[in-house]
């Protein structure tokens, strides 16, 4: 199969191909009754599929118009605020938990990550790109850039951690016996940022608004305490 | 739901972000635009300087299908398959377990302090 220049060359290939998978995607898992699992996690591997073996098409071609949907994450960002919004009482009534389940949630983070990346023989750079892996993309890339690690690698492993979160998350939290949403939505928003906190608008409303809080929250927190507590962890 | 609205919403959410990208570039400040954007509009909410029916739709929709704007981001990875296949195992075995750690660590650490509030509450 050989697609024509002038489709691959416009902002309608990118652009066609991301939102023509993703709904077939969706249709997919709808159908299979795998509504347990997010259409992202068939759609990612499925473009990276095409892109790699249909003839004549390159990743620089699909970037023409994947980037127009990527911008939308900007004012996706934004629209949280809507569900912070409504739910503002139950943030402002919870405050100190919600405090402490951010630190909990950003230390546990950096320091698994460090030491078990460690221990399993990943090297520096793939480490310090790994250590910001859960929190939402543009933070994340800004943090691996202030330490030196490889961005694209940390973009890739975030939203890995995002597609892991979408699908396993709330099936753990039921095993764990956490039946609170603000616990979920905290504990989900911290671990899996925007991907695994898009599950949750099918979830409950409180999930979702504090796992928009959990993701700001923990994307502050985060970026300041790796630069803090990095020289601490090479000395381990 | 009218395309007006919707447009209208998109309109404001865009000049959020435009506002926000201003004032991190001229505070020279490594912090994303748009989660300043969110706390800005989260702001004039609560003031009600901006009323919630300006912006639910929009709001409500990218909020639904931001799986799938994230998707472009996910394929990039593309780029970097040789590092990700050397180190695979160090890679995906960290972002696995320490996914799991930071997931019930904080659930469950949440999950006790509100029973213990609740029931604090009660008494």
């Amino acid at each position: 199969m050989m697609l024509p220049e002038l489709l691959l060359n416009s902002p309608l290939f990118g652009m066609g191909l991301t939102i023509i998978i993703y709904c077939a995607c969706e249709l997919l898992v709808r159908y299979l009754k795998l509504n347990i699992i997010p259409p992202i996690v068939f759609a990612c591997p499925a473009i990276i599929l095409f892109l790699l073996y249909v003839p004549n098409v390159s990743y620089q071609q699909y970037k023409i118009g994947a980037d127009f949907i990527n911008f939308l994450l900007g004012p996706a960002t934004i629209a949280l605020a809507l569900p912070l919004y409504r739910n503002r009482h139950v943030i402002k009534a919870n405050a100190f938990s919600i405090t402490i389940g951010i630190l909990v949630a950003t230390l546990s983070a950096i320091f698994s990550v460090y030491l078990l990346g460690k221990s399993l023989g990943a090297s520096e750079a793939v480490l310090l790109s790994l250590l910001p892996k859960s929190v939402t993309n543009p933070i994340a890339l800004e943090i691996t850039k202030t330490i030196g690690g490889i961005q694209p690698l940390t973009a890739a492993v975030v939203i890995s951690t995002g597609m892991l979160g979408a699908t396993i998350n709330h099936k753990l939290l039921k095993i764990l016996g956490v039946k609170n949403d603000l616990a979920a939505g905290i504990a989900i928003g911290a671990s899996s940022h925007g991907i695994g906190t898009s599950v949750c608008a099918h979830v409950s409303a409180v999930q979702l608004a504090t796992g928009g809080v959990s993701i700001a929250l923990t994307g502050i927190a985060t970026s300041i305490l790796i630069p803090l507590l990095l020289p601490i962890l090479k000395n381990i | 739901m009218t395309a007006t609205k919707l447009l209208q919403g998109f309109a404001i959410l865009l000049l959020l972000q435009w506002l926000s990208t201003v004032i991190i570039s001229l505070l020279e400040i490594p912090f994303p635009p748009p989660l300043l954007g969110m706390l800005i509009l989260t702001a004039l909410l609560c003031t009600g300087i901006i009323k919630e029916n300006y912006i639910e739709d929009i709001c409500g929709a990218l909020i639904d299908k931001m799986a799938l704007l994230f998707l472009p981001a996910g394929v990039s990875m593309i780029l970097y398959l040789d590092v990700i296949k050397a180190e695979l195992l160090p890679i995906s075995l960290t972002l696995v377990l320490s996914s799991l750690v930071i997931l019930s660590s904080t659930a469950l650490v949440l999950e006790i302090l509100l029973r213990k509030k609740e029931k604090g509450g009660q008494q």
